[in-house]
């Protein structure tokens, strides 16, 4: 060590040793800087000084002196650096002078700074008071920058803050401030309520209400404050920017076949479409349609080009989030389809009811023609590989109806396995084998493939719901059909597979001359059933008709084909149902739904005077809930003196067995009143259970009110297969129907954004 | 008959009224609006109404009286629509009249009224028989002969028409299994064989 420093140091120890020792103690005292006052934020004029002494009164040199203000949360001061504690030492005569002292931001008063040193237990105290600065602006103190997604709430409201020159707040209550946004017709923000003012409190700070973006994304954009301060219009700005909801696009596969009104020249033809639609379901035009494709074929000289098909070019899908009815406007580049009710050549409407947000029935609804299907949440674009059962119905090439059934096992792009049945117009085929060769080719993005040497058709095109669900059409140009494909699980069926269950059997819609439905119950052993159903066969009905076991057969083999006879003139002319077992996990109506309603089989009716397909669901419950549900249902019905097409999708609530709904009638050809499209159709009536038949029910009447014409009394029966699957037919001599009631879930729309809207209104509405 | 059919028989306006500044007269129950439309406008006077339900309820009385006896043997559940192809005759008479869509009572779709030396027949001839280009025409008093069946449906009497022969031109109306051929179905069997598709 330098020896000079050292001897000062101890020169120094000795000095306070001895001074200690001399008198006994140090005193301090606050020599001036106190008492004290300034404005918030701003220096104090002096700075703190204390002397040091000893005992004898006489300075001492060398101490360190620590100054210490209160917590800054309250009236205080800082030292240089903005620190709440300062150090000096004491000069020769026992002075020591603090570095410069502020006031902080909160005024008020008085507090004491202390001053203190090791060696004394009582400090040196200075009195200081912060005084309230001078209003002079306003500042934007909170909840700017902030950026939200158009149509939604900022995560802050706008606060504004009466501050001093310094831009240092000041305790200003009661001015008011005034928010003014953009023109909404840009990016901007609403004020909850269209409150656009706010008043400062006692500390001087102004919050807005809750502000949302609209529904313009871009910025950032200026939000401005205003107020008036010390007489003269003070501003602020905050700047918030609204962000593009992230668009999501879902695809949704749809298929429907009935009766055309365009092309016209020999009469309405039979037609089939199915397709798949890209629908932006989040996003800034939720609703859209971004693309997709379709076959469109009434082999009679509109049928799409192949293998293209038709491009979806645009559309949109509005529907209601509360009853997930609405409609689907699809624009293609096919001139030849739809283009009518005023619509342009190219594009077709469909009305759609929404079961789910994964789910819709619907039917085309531009009186173009008119038809009734289904709309499906694709989740997969995979071509298809496994063991599927499959019916299809439509036209042959001299334009008489046909049906197929049956089972197939795919992989590689071939079948390897696989049997059907075919009813062509009375001419009928049971157990044919597929031809060797059968071409199943790859998918594209969109799910969409063709199968081709398959006897059923030259090309039948294929649409991917999911890995289980596909929908199948006929694109020849002098046949047509449309029918669906199902994955059969695991397999290993047999005659145990069927258990109680309800069943439909849907005409062609080319010879829709009848309707059947009913309740069958097997005996396994035997291979017989008994059950109940009801037919409506041109105008003839049979209603409540007991099924007994004596006559009836049925065999399902290993891979789930087979078939189910009712003896002749039982059930009119239905005889003879080819059986083709699904998954047990597939809900058939509703194939993206695995927890309700699935299992069963497809059917088709191979009698020789009719011709039809359906399906088959094991019945799990027989009661109605008496508590108000939500339905969702859809039919396909034929005026039955000239065999014309009419199809509805309808919504509403059923409470202690009383229906209450309204709907969609597609009507094109003038069947029920001079309006082709009858939106705001009702249905009522009260459904009365059948006490001999637990999960049959009848409903007479059931009232039928198009808008534009008087109300029809109409007699339905209503087969229940389970708490969310009922299928209802109709039984009157002057028309037939037969379609599929679901369920509505909570959810009823795909769309994200017009649930959010309705969650937001539910929210003000609480 | 003539009873329930004058209570059927309610008037109201419609289009057509309000074009001809009367009252239409309406083959319909007065709570079944949609059903009128099903079964057509009648636009025939009361006392068109009933000469042809006499001319009905001749049908059943005098025409076919071996089916009439066959009303009480009607199975429960019936099968309107089977045909058996062996019991074919064949009926030669004059046209009454031509119905485009059944009258109350009938059975489904288009009807040809023929005056035979037996009495009237109602000739069923379903839902496709008058559409198309090559649709069955006929007038009142041409001479027609009409193969086909005689059924009881509904507990009514009607011959089910397969053909219809009029004027040398043969217009087949159903196939052998008594179903109904579509105009679209009549267009492609009268193609040349060569522009015949070979289809499923």
């Amino acid at each position: 060590m330098n020896r000079g420093i050292l001897s000062v140091a101890i020169f120094l120890a000795a000095s306070v040793l001895t001074a200690s020792c001399a008198g006994g103690h140090f005193f301090i005292v606050a020599t001036s800087g106190t008492p004290q006052t300034t404005p918030v934020h701003t220096a104090f004029g002096a700075p703190l000084v204390v002397t040091v002494t000893n005992g004898a009164g006489k300075g001492v040199k060398g101490v360190k002196v620590t100054f210490t203000a209160p917590p800054q949360s309250g009236p205080s001061a800082t030292f240089s650096g903005g620190s709440s504690t300062a150090t000096a030492t004491t000069d020769s005569n026992g002075v020591a002078t603090s570095p410069v002292v502020t006031a902080n931001g909160n005024p008020g008063g008085p507090y004491t700074v202390l001053a203190t040193i090791r060696l004394s237990r009582e400090p040196a105290l200075f009195v200081l008071n912060n005084s309230g600065g001078t209003a002079a602006g306003i500042s934007c103190v909170s909840g700017t920058p902030q950026t939200a997604q158009v149509n939604t709430a900022f995560a802050n409201p706008l606060e504004v803050q009466v501050v001093d020159s310094g831009g240092f707040a000041t305790n200003d209550p009661g001015v008011v401030v005034t928010f003014t946004p953009p023109a909404q017709t840009g990016p901007s923000v609403t004020f909850a309520g269209g409150v656009n003012t706010a008043t400062t409190n006692a500390a001087g700070l102004a919050t807005s209400v809750a502000i949302t973006a609209n529904g313009n994304a871009g910025g950032p954009y200026n939000v401005s404050a205003s107020a008036t301060v010390a007489g003269a219009l003070q501003t602020c700005n905050f700047s918030l920017t609204n962000t593009s909801i992230p668009v999501t696009t879902e695809n949704f596969v749809f298929y429907a076949s009935g009766m055309e009104a365009i092309n016209n020249t020999t009469g309405p033809n039979f037609y089939a479409v199915s397709g798949v639609v890209t629908i932006e379901t989040a996003g800034p035009n939720p609703g859209q349609v971004m693309g997709g494709e379709q076959d469109y074929n009434d082999a009679f000289g509109i049928t799409s080009p192949e293998p293209s098909g038709d491009s979806i070019t645009g559309g949109q899908l509005t529907v209601s989030s509360t009853t997930g009815q609405g409609t689907l406007t699809l624009v293609t580049n096919n001139a030849n389809v739809g283009g009518a009710s005023g619509s342009p050549a190219g594009t077709e409407i469909f009305a759609v009811q929404f079961v789910n947000a994964s789910h819709a029935l619907i039917s085309q609804f531009d009186a173009s023609a008119t038809s009734s299907g289904s709309m499906d949440l694709q989740t997969s674009t995979s071509a298809p590989g496994g063991s599927f059962a499959f019916t299809l119905a439509g036209v042959d090439s001299s334009y008489n109806p046909i049906v197929f059934g049956g089972v197939f096992t795919v992989g590689g792009g071939t079948f390897s396995a696989g049997t059907f049945d075919v009813d062509d117009f009375g001419t009928v085929s049971i157990g044919n084998s597929f031809p060797a060769g059968v071409v199943v080719g790859a998918s594209d993005a969109l799910g969409r493939g063709s199968v081709t040497n398959s006897s059923l058709a030259t090309t039948i095109n294929y649409y991917v719901v999911g890995p289980e669900a596909i929908r199948i059409i006929d694109v020849d140009t002098t046949d047509s059909a449309l029918g669906s494909a199902f994955g059969q699980g695991a397999g290993a069926f047999s005659n145990s597979s069927l258990g109680t269950f309800v069943f439909e059997d849907l005409a062609n819609p080319w010879y829709g001359v009848y309707d059947a439905a009913g309740i069958l119950t097997t005996n396994s052993g035997a291979g017989t059933f008994q059950g109940v159903a009801d037919l409506n066969e041109d105008g003839t009905i049979s209603s409540d008709v007991a099924i007994s076991s004596a006559g009836t057969s049925y065999s399902i083999a290993a891979n789930g084909y087979g078939s189910l006879t009712i003896p002749g003139g039982v059930l009119g002319d239905v005889s003879v149902l080819g059986v083709y077992m699904t998954d047990p996990s597939l809900n058939l109506n509703d194939p993206n739904n695995t927890t309700s309603g699935t299992g069963g089989a497809l059917i088709a009716d191979l009698d020789t005077l009719l011709f039809g397909t359906g399906v088959i669901v094991p019945q799990t419950s027989t009661s109605i809930s008496a508590s108000a549900t939500n339905l969702a249902f859809g039919a396909q019905g034929i005026n039955a003196s000239n065999i014309e097409e009419y199809d509805f999708v309808a919504q509403g609530s059923i409470t202690a067995l009383a229906l209450n709904a309204s709907g969609l009638v597609s009507d094109p050809f003038d069947i029920i009143t001079g309006s082709p499209l009858e939106n705001g159709t009702t249905f009522t009536g009260t459904a009365t259970a059948d006490g001999a038949n637990p999960g049959r029910y009848t409903m007479s009447p059931l009232v039928f009110t198009p808008p534009a014409s008087g109300a029809t009394n109409l007699s339905v029966v209503i087969y229940q297969a389970g708490g969310g699957q009922l299928f209802v037919l109709d039984e009157d001599d002057f028309t037939l129907f037969l379609g599929p009631v679901e369920k509505q879930a909570a959810t009823v729309t795909p769309l994200a954004v017009v649930r959010a809207k309705t969650q937001a209104n539910a929210n003000l509405k609480q | 008959m003539l009873k329930f059919f004058s209570f059927h028989c309610v008037k109201l306006r419609n289009a057509d009224a309000r074009e001809n500044h009367r009252p239409v007269e309406l083959c319909a129950s007065s709570e079944h609006a949609w059903a009128a439309k099903f079964f057509g406008r009648c636009k025939m006077t009361r006392l068109r109404a009933a000469v042809e339900l006499l001319l009905l309820s001749a049908l059943i009385c005098i025409a076919l009286p071996t089916s009439a006896q066959t009303i009480s043997a009607v199975a429960t559940h019936p099968s309107p629509l089977s045909y058996d192809v062996s019991k074919e005759i064949t009926l030669n008479g004059s046209v009454t009249s031509l119905l485009a869509k059944p009258e109350p009572g009938m059975v489904m779709g288009a009807h040809l009224v023929i005056a035979t030396s037996s009495g009237p027949v109602d000739a069923s001839l379903g839902w496709f028989a008058l559409r198309g280009k090559d649709g069955l025409s006929v007038s009142p008093g041409q001479e027609v002969a009409v193969t086909g069946v005689k059924r009881t449906i509904n507990n009514r009497q009607v011959f089910l028409a397969r053909t219809v022969k009029v004027d040398g031109q043969l217009f087949t109306i159903r196939n052998e299994h008594g179903l109904l051929l579509s105009p679209q179905a009549r267009e492609r069997l009268s193609r040349p064989a060569g522009d015949k598709e070979v289809q499923p």
